[in-house]
C-alpha cells in the first residue's frame, strides 16, 4: 500500500489521500471518502473494472452451456456459478435431481467454501488483525498458522478436483447432475485429509476468536437461504432478519438492481424500501445457526460465538466456523457415501423461465434464465453477492469513518480496507485491485 | 537417479497473452515426455503444491509488457531469487491478487522453494477475454518451445 497527500483546492487547507493499490481484495475498484471541515460528506465504493458482459455472452448459447460459461466469471467461486446455473436451468425444465446427486452437490460446495474461505481467512484477512501488510509478512512470524491454512485449502481443492474434474473452473457439472461420478474408493481416499482439515479448522476458529475486533454494530437486514433441515448451500427459501420469507423464484419482486454513476457494478436494494441488505457468512450464520452440526455449535459456543453476530469484523470467525462445518459436512457425506443410480437425470429441452439462488462463499448468488423451445438462452440475469453487499459496505464505511475521524490518515485508511475485506468482496464477480482515496477538505 | 525436474506453465488460457505459459507447457509436454510438465492458472496454493516433489522448477508466465517497460514478445529468464523479478511485471498480469510473485516469496519464507527455481517471463500486451496469443507473443512462444526442447532434451 502506498499513499500520498496532494492539495486539491488552491487557497484552502485541504488534502486528498490516495492509496494506489489496496491489496488483498479480488478485483479492481476504489474507495473514495470525502471529509469536509471534519465532517464526513461522502463515501463511494467504486468498481471500475469494465462490465464483463457474461449475460450477453450467454444469449443464444445452449442452456446446457450455462454452467461452464458462468464458471468462468470467477476463479475463486466457480462452483457457486455452476450451482446457481444448473439449479436455475432445472427449475426452467422441471427437473428434480435424486438424493445421491444432491448430496454430491453439497459435497462439491463444501470444497469450494473451504477453498474460498481459507484463502480469505489466512491469506487476505488475518494479516489485518496482526497489522501486517500481507500474508507473506505474516508468514515470517506466524509460520505454523500460514502453513496450516495452505494445507486446509489444499484439502478443499482436493474435493473440487475430484468431483469437479479440476481444482479451478471445474468441468464435471452439468444440468441434471454430473458428467461422471468418481469411483467410491476415490471419495474414501479423501477422508483422512478431511479429518485432519476438520481439526485444523477447529484450531482456526480458536485462533481467530482471539483477535481484537474493531467495534462496529449496525441494524442490518441479513438475507440468506434457509432450508428446513440443513445449513444452506443449494436449496431453501430466501429469508431475512426482517421477516422476508419467499421462494427463490420470487426474488425479482423483492430485490432490485440499480445503476449508480460511480460504479460499473449494479447496486442491489430491497424493494420497495430501496434499503441495502447483507448477504454472506454472517447472514447465513445468523439466520441458520441452529442448523449447523452439533460439533460446529459446540465449537461456536466454546469460542463465545453462539450468538447473533452483527459486527462484520467478526466475520473472520464466522467464516472459520463455516470452514469447520464444511469439513464436518463433507466427512458426513463421504462416510455415508453411496454412488448415485445415475450420473445425471434426463434433460428434456423446453421453453421456460428458470430461477435459482445458491449460497456462494460470499453470499447469495441469483441466476435467472429464459430459454426457448430449442434450449437456447434468450435472456440471462446474474446477481452476484458482492454487488448485493456493495451499498452495505459503503454504509459500514460511512459509520466507521464518522466514528473514527480522530484516527490518523494511515490508521483510518487501514481500518477502511479491513472493513471492506470483512465482506471478502469479489469485484471480478461483480463486474479487479482496489484504490482508496480519502479526500479531506478544510480539515484543521 | 537425477533430481526431478518440473516445468510449469502458469496463466489463464482464456485471457489472451496470459495463456502463453500453458501454451508453451502444452507444446513441451509432447516433446519432453520424460519430464513433469504441467499448467496451472497461478492460484497460490496450487502453485505452492507444484513446488513439492521437485528439485528443479522452471516457471513460465506472462508478464505485462507495459508495466515492465518491455516490447511485447520480449523474454526474461531470471532466478527466483533475483531481486529484478519483483520489477518484472509478473504480478500485473495475474488475474488474482496472490499469484506467482507472492507464491515465490511465500515459498521462500516457508522453505518450500526447490533447490533450483527459475522464471521465464514472456511480455504480453493483450490480457482481455480471448483464447489467442497476440502475434509477437505467439512467435516468442514458438521460439521458446524450440529452445527449451533442446535444453531439456537430455535432462
Amino acid at each position: 500500500m502506498t499513499s500520498k497527500e496532494i492539495p486539491v483546492k488552491a487557497g484552502v487547507k485541504s488534502r486528498r489521500i490516495e492509496v494506489d493499490y489496496l491489496a488483498r481484495v479480488e478485483g479492481e475498484g476504489s474507495l473514495r471518502v470525502d471529509v469536509e471541515a471534519g465532517e464526513l460528506k461522502n463515501v463511494q465504493l467504486k468498481i471500475f473494472e469494465p462490465p464483463r458482459f457474461f449475460e450477453a455472452f450467454l444469449r443464444g448459447r445452449a442452456l446446457t452451456e450455462a454452467p461452464d460459461i458462468t464458471a468462468r466469471i470467477c476463479g475463486i467461486c466457480p462452483v457457486a456459478y455452476m450451482m446457481s446455473a444448473v439449479h436455475a436451468m432445472e427449475n426452467a425444465l422441471g427437473i428434480e435431481i435424486d438424493e445421491g446427486l444432491r448430496r454430491l452437490r453439497r459435497l462439491l460446495y463444501c470444497g469450494e467454501w473451504i477453498e474460498s474461505h481459507v484463502l480469505h481467512i489466512y491469506m487476505l484477512h488475518a494479516p489485518d488483525f496482526f497489522g501486517y501488510d500481507d500474508a507473506i509478512t505474516m508468514a515470517k512470524e506466524h509460520r505454523e498458522a500460514v502453513t496450516r491454512g495452505l494445507a486446509m485449502k489444499k484439502a478443499g481443492n482436493a474435493i473440487v478436483k475430484l468431483l469437479g474434474g479440476r481444482e479451478i473452473h471445474p468441468i464435471n457439472v452439468r444440468v441434471g447432475g454430473f458428467w461422471s461420478i468418481p469411483a467410491p474408493e476415490k471419495f474414501a481416499a479423501l477422508l483422512d485429509e478431511l479429518r485432519w482439515g476438520r481439526e485444523a479448522a477447529a484450531a482456526t476458529v480458536r485462533w481467530a476468536a482471539d483477535f481484537d475486533f474493531p467495534d462496529l454494530h449496525r441494524d442490518y437486514e441479513f438475507v440468506a437461504l434457509s432450508h428446513d433441515d440443513e445449513y444452506p448451500f443449494n436449496e431453501g427459501r430466501i429469508v431475512s432478519s426482517k421477516g422476508l420469507d419467499i421462494s427463490m423464484q420470487d426474488y425479482p419482486q423483492h430485490f432490485e438492481e440499480r445503476h449508480v454513476e460511480h460504479s460499473n457494478a449494479l447496486h442491489s436494494v430491497r424493494t420497495p424500501s430501496q434499503e441495502p441488505y447483507f448477504v454472506g457468512p454472517l447472514a447465513r450464520f445468523n439466520l441458520n445457526r441452529k442448523k449447523l452440526s452439533t460439533d460446529t455449535l459446540a465449537l461456536a459456543k466454546a469460542a463465545g460465538f453462539d450468538r447473533t453476530i452483527d459486527n462484520p469484523f467478526e466475520s473472520i470467525v464466522v467464516r472459520s466456523l463455516e470452514v469447520f462445518y464444511a469439513f464436518d459436512e463433507a466427512i458426513r457425506l463421504l462416510e455415508d457415501f453411496q454412488t448415485p443410480a445415475q450420473a445425471s437425470m434426463p434433460v428434456a429441452v423446453k421453453a421456460g423461465i428458470g430461477m435459482a439462488a445458491t449460497e456462494a462463499p460470499r453470499g447469495l448468488l441469483f441466476h435467472r434464465y429464459e430459454v426457448d423451445a430449442d434450449g437456447l438462452i434468450v435472456t440471462a440475469n446474474i446477481i452476484p453477492p458482492t454487488s448485493q453487499n456493495q451499498l452495505t459496505i459503503e454504509d459500514d464505511l460511512r459509520d466507521l469513518v464518522a466514528a473514527n475521524l480522530s484516527l490518523s490518515e494511515k490508521e483510518l485508511t487501514w481500518r477502511c480496507e479491513q472493513a471492506i475485506r470483512n465482506y471478502d468482496p469479489c469485484i471480478s464477480c461483480a463486474t479487479h485491485f482496489l484504490k482508496l482515496q480519502v479526500r479531506n477538505v478544510g480539515a484543521d | 537417479m537425477s533430481a526431478p525436474i518440473k516445468i510449469l506453465g502458469v496463466g489463464n488460457v482464456w485471457r489472451g497473452d496470459d495463456g502463453v505459459g500453458p501454451f508453451i507447457a502444452g507444446q513441451l509436454a509432447n516433446r519432453l515426455p520424460e519430464l513433469t510438465i504441467r499448467s496451472c492458472n497461478g492460484e497460490i496454493t496450487g502453485l505452492l503444491g507444484e513446488f513439492e516433489h521437485c528439485n528443479e522448477l522452471l516457471l513460465i508466465d506472462a508478464i505485462d509488457a507495459a508495466s515492465a517497460n518491455l516490447r511485447p514478445g520480449s523474454v526474461l529468464r531470471l532466478d527466483a531469487g533475483d531481486p529484478a523479478l519483483t520489477q518484472s511485471g509478473l504480478r500485473a498480469s495475474s488475474s488474482h491478487v496472490l499469484g506467482v510473485m507472492e507464491a515465490l516469496t511465500l515459498a521462500r519464507t516457508l522453505d518450500l522453494l526447490p533447490d533450483k527455481c527459475a522464471v521465464i517471463g514472456v511480455a504480453g500486451k493483450r490480457f482481455e477475454h480471448r483464447q489467442e496469443l497476440s502475434p509477437p507473443v505467439q512467435r516468442a512462444a514458438e521460439t521458446l518451445v524450440e529452445d527449451l526442447s533442446r535444453e531439456y532434451d537430455h535432462a
